[in-house]
């Protein structure tokens, strides 16, 4: 039986009329229209709008995405990724954080900053420094949260250097200089908005003709350090968007509070959509993105999801699963022997699988003609562990992939920087047990 | 708008100079908080690093490791972002000390295959 797709009744928040029993099958979800994408995407909203769920949605598109704090648009594969905004909301805005209180303004070099708080008007009479002074409006924003900033000044714009929701070391949102209109999605670095005025140029006087202030709406994940964030990236035939990460990069989302151990996690992977259900997500969350895995759609859900909600929510990540190339690794099974891989010492073959002894710390398995440099490339294998961990690793293609050490199948996503094209398995430090069905293919 | 290295550099110091880096990284880092860049959590064989990509433009002055390179480019970052810029003797110390890719890779002892 099929499920029922949502209808434009569904879409303003009504209940489902009757309950969905199963999934559609895979050939039925090649044939989703993009309409019937828009209202499952609506779907989905109206299930947090409505508050009947908690969590978020965060797609990989770039409309998503921003490179930092200041609302840069990501428009090209291999910027950084410093926003990732939460789809549940579409980008709504919530409630006027402007208000009338007067600023602290900030002197400094010999400015003499005022306000005049009826007319509102800034003015700066002296000064020498190029940055103050500053005029500190406490809207009792919250860092790390985003809001829409937007409005008019006049007068003098050009004596401004800065319009910021933070302090010092916080981006700009970009204003128009002639215009004196800006507007931007930036996450706050504190509590309040700053205005800040050459003093050089002095004497200023400007006028704040409009503004506003507003959160926006979602449960949104943003990294406000470069050094920790991960870089967008799109499939180079399918063209789907993803994120690459590396093991220092987090992008943490922070909830209104916890959202309990009875969640559900949906991932958009290689493989396809997987559900993991009885998942705890705290207050701030560190998974939605993970090092040497292909980072691409996720849902997070404060409960297990109904038939009905798994199969809307799986025609909507389904999108983003990529299709994969055929197995390049030859042999990896090991049936009859370890032909076409150069082992090092401690590893050896019997009955089927290769093993490795303790003291083979630096000992390497190789296969060579397997992957090319700027390519993703998806890469499994079959443990039995014993002891220890292991990885795949070649600094000659330029890729380290992450430990494992857990029993069964293990995968991650690599991106070779470098020109060589070995498959490297190696102990991280130790690792004694057997190593079988390895699996390299190019994520299309 | 300033485009990213294609590829993440890593970059390593002594991590007694933790203070110094944390200054260094919010300087160089276009978004507001570089001074997580280095942190102590991080570190191999008495060294903090960070991987990570930079403006394009910073790429092969970095690299130059050159204090008369450094300082008036980190002093133009400090005056834009508002913050206390480093004086020439620690941009000096800093230059002498840094650690860019391989140099700490092979450092550090990972393995070469």
């Amino acid at each position: 039986m099929l499920v029922p797709r949502p209808t434009g009744s569904h879409v303003v928040g009504a209940a489902p009329k009757r309950r969905a029993p199963d999934a559609l099958s895979l050939a039925l979800r090649a044939g989703i229209s993009p309409q019937q994408r828009q209202l499952d995407l609506q779907e989905i909203q109206s299930w947090f709008q409505s508050g009947s769920m908690q969590g978020g949605l965060w797609l990989p598109d770039w409309a998503y995405l921003s490179q930092d704090s200041a609302g840069t648009a990501v428009t090209a594969a291999g910027q950084v990724v410093g926003i990732w905004r939460d789809a549940t909301w579409g980008g709504q805005l919530g409630s006027e954080c402007w208000n009338s209180s007067d600023p602290s303004i900030g002197q400094y070099g010999g400015s003499s900053g005022a306000y005049d708080a009826s007319a509102r008007v800034i003015t700066n009479s002296s000064g020498a420094d190029s940055g103050f002074p500053r005029f500190r409006f406490d809207l009792g924003l919250v860092t790390g949260i985003i809001y829409g900033v937007s409005g008019r000044l006049s007068g003098n714009i050009s004596h401004i250097s800065s319009i910021r929701i933070g302090t010092s070391g916080s981006t700009s949102v970009v204003y128009n200089n002639t215009t004196g209109v800006f507007f931007a999605e930036v996450a706050a670095t504190s509590n309040i908005l700053e205005i800040g005025i050459n003093g050089t140029l002095a004497p200023t006087s400007i006028k704040i003709e409009s503004i506003s202030v507003r959160r926006v709406l979602g449960n949104h994940a943003t990294q406000t350090t470069t050094a920790n964030k991960p870089l967008s990236a799109i499939t180079p035939q399918t063209q789907l968007p993803w994120l690459t990460a590396d093991a220092t990069d987090v992008v943490p989302v922070v909830f209104p509070s916890a959202l309990g151990s009875a969640c559900t996690i949906a991932r958009a992977t290689p493989t396809g959509v997987k559900f993991a259900d009885s998942q705890t997500v705290n207050a701030t969350w560190n998974d939605l993105i993970r090092p040497s895995q292909y980072n691409s759609a996720v849902c997070v859900l404060n409960r297990a999801p109904t038939a009905y909600e798994r199969a809307v929510i799986e025609r909507i990540l389904e999108r983003y699963v990529p299709v994969l190339g055929a197995n390049l690794v030859i042999n990896g099974r090991f049936d009859s022997g370890y032909s076409n891989w150069s082992k090092a010492n401690a590893w050896s073959w019997s009955g089927g699988v290769m093993a490795i002894a303790a003291g083979g710390a630096a000992d390497s398995l190789v296969q060579s003609g397997v992957v090319s440099q700027n390519r993703a490339f998806m890469m499994s294998a079959n443990l039995a562990v014993t002891s220890g961990s292991i990885r795949f690793l070649s600094s000659g293609a330029g890729y380290t992939g992450p430990s494992f050490s857990a029993n069964g199948l293990n995968s991650c996503v690599v991106v070779p920087t470098s020109t060589g094209t070995n498959l490297g398995i190696a102990p991280v430090s130790e690792y004694t047990g057997t190593l079988d069905n390895v699996e390299t293919r190019e994520v299309l | 708008m300033p485009t990213y290295t294609q590829n993440r550099l890593t970059l390593a110091f002594p991590a007694e100079d933790i203070a110094l880096l944390k200054r260094l990284g919010e300087l160089f880092d276009p978004d507001t908080g570089g001074r997580d860049t280095f942190t102590l959590d991080r570190q191999h064989a008495g060294h903090v690093f960070t991987i990570t990509v930079v403006y394009e433009y910073l790429e092969p002055l970095l690299r130059a490791r050159d204090p008369a390179q450094w300082f008036p480019l980190l002093s133009e970052l400090a005056t834009m972002k508002g913050v206390e810029p480093l004086t020439m003797d620690e941009v000096t110390h800093l230059c002498d000390v840094c650690l860019i890719d391989d140099e700490f890779t092979s450092f550090a002892g990972r393995y070469n295959r």
